[in-house]
């Protein structure tokens, strides 16, 4: 019974993630606005950097099939201010909340084998460099911006000269041309793809159509430029168990960096963290671990619409116990890793880690990632 | 004389790049200009029995969106006209606010 209201809630917490990602700022009304769930820049980013730094909310389940499940709840700083202040979305507000935006919070709560719950964290990251928010690219002193004035002077008065002459002959026929000229420059503004075919055989006014094109292929690839910027973040997080007893403290930051401009991007991906855990029950002694970490991420398959569908991550992993070490354990480990991310949804990902222990040489990981999808179908047949 | 009052309100995101507003009188350009970010312009001393158009092209941030309308005296908005107020995604928006004074 128990199981089956676990897998009825983790149901609707997944269902709740993909449609909280989609409401993030869509939950905002202007009067009449409606705005629309940010999309386009969370396709577009891969599943490494959705991890480091949220957009507006997340939720998110964690070893699902394991001993140590946990809800997951993170939401930026500007997230939260938005629910009590919608006008923060406007473009002219947007721009000062550069901290809220990048200051985010997570706590969680853990449920423990026999759905009890058995402790709780809460932390924060703060993005101390984020040169990859898209929602502020300006390109309004560049070369393009020259190129749009002069287009947009030219082409609503040529479309409105059209609709003038061909209603000036009082045909249906003319007519509809119009109005099916102006709705398909409406329509390809909307997606960002200029066909002159689908305008009138006697529009002649292409010319000054087509250039709108160039224009957004300019602002296509600085989107893509500005994927590829730094992001250093800077995070903390601490747990306490259900007694409200200290239990585990973190501090890490992460950097990645874009290594390429054109084809399949390949990130720079630097991470350390050190972190201290209470494991006594009787006594007082800590144990205090660093971990460090340097790879590449890789985004393998993309699709049609350049969003990353699978990714692939090779990286070194050195971890240094400096207290606490548990009778007979090394000091010290070297791991060579492979994380594989796959988008399932828009929003969620799957992703599993091979690791391979240097010193040892012994293979880590595959067995559990086998493991835990078989335990998962099997929580699944009831 | 009619007068008409244009607002453009660009959420989630500044526009990348700027919004390019024309106003034509019968089809002859009277006013043009671009704007970085959201605003509100007033079109007055518009000449009564004419017929207008205020258009308006822009970009959206990205995952963002712009909301945009108008209103006015003296001025009434003919069947062709995009309606207001006007929201509008995807990447970028043509709009053409087409009324007779």
């Amino acid at each position: 019974m128990k199981k089956t209201i676990f897998i009825i809630i983790c149901i609707c917490f997944i269902c709740a993630q993909t449609k909280v990602a989609a409401q993030n700022n869509s939950s905002v009304n202007l009067d009449s606005v409606q705005l629309l769930p940010v999309r386009t820049a969370n396709d577009l980013k891969t599943g490494n950097w959705q991890d480091v730094l949220t957009n507006f909310f997340q939720l998110g389940l964690s070893d699902l099939t394991g001993n140590n499940r946990a809800f997951n709840f993170k939401s930026s700083l500007f997230g939260l201010k938005l629910k009590t202040n919608p006008s923060l979305i406007v473009d002219t507000n947007y721009v000062k909340h550069s901290f809220d935006r990048n200051f985010q919070f997570n706590f969680s709560l853990g449920i423990d084998s026999s759905y009890h719950l058995n402790g709780y964290s809460a932390g924060f990251t703060w993005a101390a460099i984020n040169k990859r928010d898209t929602t502020l690219i300006n390109l309004t002193k560049s070369k393009t911006e020259s190129v749009w004035a002069a287009a947009a002077a030219k082409f609503p008065q040529a479309l409105i000269n059209y609709r003038i002459k061909k209603f000036a002959k009082r045909t249906s026929q003319d007519s509809a041309d119009a109005i099916m000229a102006k709705q398909a420059v409406s329509n390809m503004m909307k997606i960002g793809k200029f066909d002159a075919s689908l305008l009138p055989n006697d529009f002649t006014a292409k010319d000054s159509i087509n250039v709108i094109q160039a224009v957004f292929d300019a602002y296509d690839s600085a989107k893509a430029s500005t994927m590829q910027m730094p992001l250093l973040t800077f995070t903390f997080n601490t747990a306490f168990s259900k007694r409200s007893s200290f239990d585990s403290a973190q501090l890490g930051f992460v950097y990645l960096q874009g290594l390429t401009k054109k084809g399949n991007p390949l990130e720079l991906d630097l991470r350390a963290n050190f972190r201290i855990k209470d494991t006594a029950v009787n006594n007082d002694r800590y144990r205090s671990v660093f971990t460090s970490s340097g790879g590449m991420n890789c985004v393998l398959i993309k699709s049609k619409a350049q969003a990353s569908i699978l990714e692939f991550k090779p990286y070194v992993e050195y971890d240094k116990i400096i207290s606490g070490l548990f009778p007979g354990e090394k000091a010290d480990y070297f791991y060579a890793n492979a994380d594989f991310r796959l988008r399932v949804t828009q929003n969620i990902w799957i992703p599993f880690t091979i690791k391979y222990d240097v010193k040892a040489g012994n293979f880590l990981g595959f067995l559990n990632v086998s493991a835990n999808f078989s335990a998962l179908r099997g929580l699944l047949k009831y | 004389m009619a007068s008409a009052t244009l607002t453009v309100t660009v959420n989630g995101g500044i526009p990348p790049l700027s919004i390019q507003v024309g106003l034509l009188k019968n089809g002859t350009p009277v006013e043009h200009f671009g704007q970085a970010s959201s605003f509100t312009h007033l079109f007055d001393d518009l000449e009564a029995n004419n017929n207008y158009d205020v258009t308006i092209a822009g970009f959206n941030p990205a995952g963002g969106n712009t909301s945009l309308s108008i209103s006015g005296t003296g001025i009434t908005l003919t069947p062709i006209s995009d309606t207001t107020p006007s929201e509008q995604d995807g990447k970028g928006y043509f709009v053409d606010f087409n009324f007779n004074s």
